[in-house]
């Protein structure tokens, strides 16, 4: 199901990529989280992982156009909001007007059976490979979602913390983007 | 749980769980793009629900409400396998590592320079003190190594279990979705198969009403032709009917028949002194001709059916009304040619 798509030009890309730093490796960071974020709000809105990956590549297409016209944008974080909202309600309109008549629920999505829960053991070891090549991201992600210590599952992250050199917040941050690829990673493996 | 102070926490849950009225959803919303450290909280405290479920450790409330979101959400299915994946990852390689490190724990240290010297003079043991050293090193690695087996194994098997046992709960959902499934289309036909009888029914009283009014005017008209013959006085008010007329529906035979339903209850009144009977067969009824007994009296045979629009077949017959039990039921067996019977059910009372 698709919506109307903007059109994105390279200065209106780039002008996006200015807007969020001056720095170019900073704002390339920053464009990932927007974008994520974006990800996250279409599917905590209920909207199917494939969709929500469109939308959001829609939604920053549209505010990189309205900066290219040159609207005088305050919070680039508070009007993307503001712009995933209307995105999100025409995704939703379109989706009910394709459904019109429709008197079966949407599919549910079918239990993991054992075949597929190896197949994605294997998607998830490539994606591995992909998402955390060097070492310590590896044991990062390891560490981090190895929850064996039970009670102890702070401390067992302050050492994780302690031994790369990060501070607690950082480290959720990056263990919370590290799955978050790797999730996007294994579910595109897993629909080949 | 990630570490959040409770009503942080108990708000996340609300917006994860989709619980949250429209106007707080958005200023949940509007805060997730605008305050980094609260948007990876959300998803620090998703994370932990679905490993928790994953790993079925999600007890009570949450459970429950965890549960009830899967329908809003999706893609947290998704999730959930991938979490499974993860953690089958994380236990396998912690495995791999403690294989890995288990020879070393069990092997001598390197020795230094004057460990080796002393070695060196060790070695002038006598060669059966040195074979029950030898032995018993191989005894202490061998015990050692089964027992890591052991371990090993007991681990494995409890994950097997578990895989097990979550396996055949989703398939118990599948097979309870399914059934939930047939049953609904079981009704569906039922109502469909009741709509038909009924659009039926109405064919034949239709057609019967039409008889009806045509026998009345009959009757009206030879009754006018009498009053004009004999020029007596108006004839005495309306007289009690001597003919009663019933739809009768099968109670056995033929598909779908055996419907306590169609077990049909006639009064009849004290001056009537015959039933007229309309027979509905059911619409599967491929016979061409029926015979029809009552009390072991038939009476009719080879009869051809009408036929309504619809195409359910029906037969009419009279019977005297003295002819009915008012004790027991009263069965009229409809035999057709290609010998499927149908038997009509009535309870009469007076």
């Amino acid at each position: 199901m698709r919506i109307h798509l903007a059109d994105l030009s390279a200065e209106g890309f780039e002008k996006l990529l200015q807007r969020l730093d001056e720095d170019p490796s900073r704002a390339a960071e920053r464009y990932e989280e927007l974008r994520l974020k974006l990800v996250k709000f279409y599917g905590w809105r209920g909207c199917p992982a494939s969709s929500a990956d469109e939308l959001a590549d829609e939604t920053l297409n549209r505010v990189a156009s309205k900066l290219e016209e040159g609207v005088e944008i305050e919070s680039l974080n508070a009007y993307a909001c503001q712009v995933s909202r209307f995105v999100w309600l025409e995704f939703s309109r379109k989706r009910k007007e394709d459904h019109y008549g429709d008197e079966m629920p949407e599919q549910a999505v079918d239990p993991v059976l054992p075949e597929e829960a190896d197949e994605r053991l294997v998607c998830l070891r490539k994606c591995l490979a992909e998402v955390a090549p060097d070492d310590q991201d590896r044991q990062l992600i390891i560490g981090y979602y190895d929850t064996d210590a039970g009670g102890k599952l702070k401390d067992a992250r302050r050492s994780l913390a302690e031994k790369f050199g990060l501070k607690m917040n950082a480290l959720k941050v990056k263990a919370c983007r590290l799955r978050s690829k790797l999730e996007k990673c294994i579910n595109d493996c897993v629909a080949l | 749980m990630t570490e959040l102070d409770p009503k942080n926490l108990s708000e996340i849950k609300r917006f994860l769980f989709g619980e949250m009225p429209e106007s707080e959803r958005e200023a949940v919303e509007e805060r997730l793009f605008t305050d980094e450290s609260f948007f990876y909280d959300l998803m620090e405290v998703e994370n932990s629900l679905i490993d928790a479920y994953a790993r079925g450790e999600l007890r009570g409330d949450d459970l429950r409400r965890f549960e009830a979101s899967l329908d809003l959400f999706p893609e947290r299915r998704e999730k959930i396998a991938n979490s499974i994946a993860l953690n089958s990852l994380i236990k396998e390689e912690k495995r791999e590592a403690a294989a890995a490190s288990a020879p070393v724990e069990i092997s001598e240290p390197v020795p230094g320079f004057w460990e080796r010297i002393a070695a060196f003079f060790r070695l002038n043991m006598s060669v059966v003190q040195f074979a029950g050293a030898a032995a018993l090193l191989l005894l202490v690695a061998g015990t050692g190594f089964l027992i890591y087996e052991r371990v090993r194994m007991e681990r494995e098997l409890a994950e097997y279990r578990e895989n097990q046992r979550r396996f055949e709960e989703l398939q118990k959902r599948q097979e309870e979705l399914q059934k939930d499934l047939r049953e609904i289309r079981q009704r569906e036909q039922n109502l469909q198969k009741q709509l038909g009888e009924k659009q039926g029914e109405s064919e034949i009283l239709d057609q019967q009403l039409e008889r009806e009014k045509s026998e009345r005017q009959r009757l009206e008209n030879e009754l006018e032709r009498l009053k004009k013959l004999q020029q007596n006085p108006p004839p005495p008010g309306p007289r009690q009917p001597t003919i009663a007329s019933f739809l009768v529906l099968p109670f056995s035979g033929g598909k779908g028949a055996n419907d306590p339903d169609n077990i049909k209850t006639i009064r009849l009144a004290p001056g009537v002194k015959s039933v007229n009977l309309t027979l509905q067969l059911p619409k599967d009824a491929a016979a061409e001709t029926f015979s029809v007994r009552f009390k072991g009296e038939t009476l009719a045979s080879n009869r051809k059916p009408g036929t309504t629009r619809s195409g359910f077949k029906f037969l009419t017959l009279t019977i005297p009304s003295a002819r009915f039990s008012l004790a027991e039921d009263n069965v009229i067996a409809v035999t057709g040619d290609d010998e499927v019977r149908y038997n009509f059910v009535l309870k009469v009372q007076k």
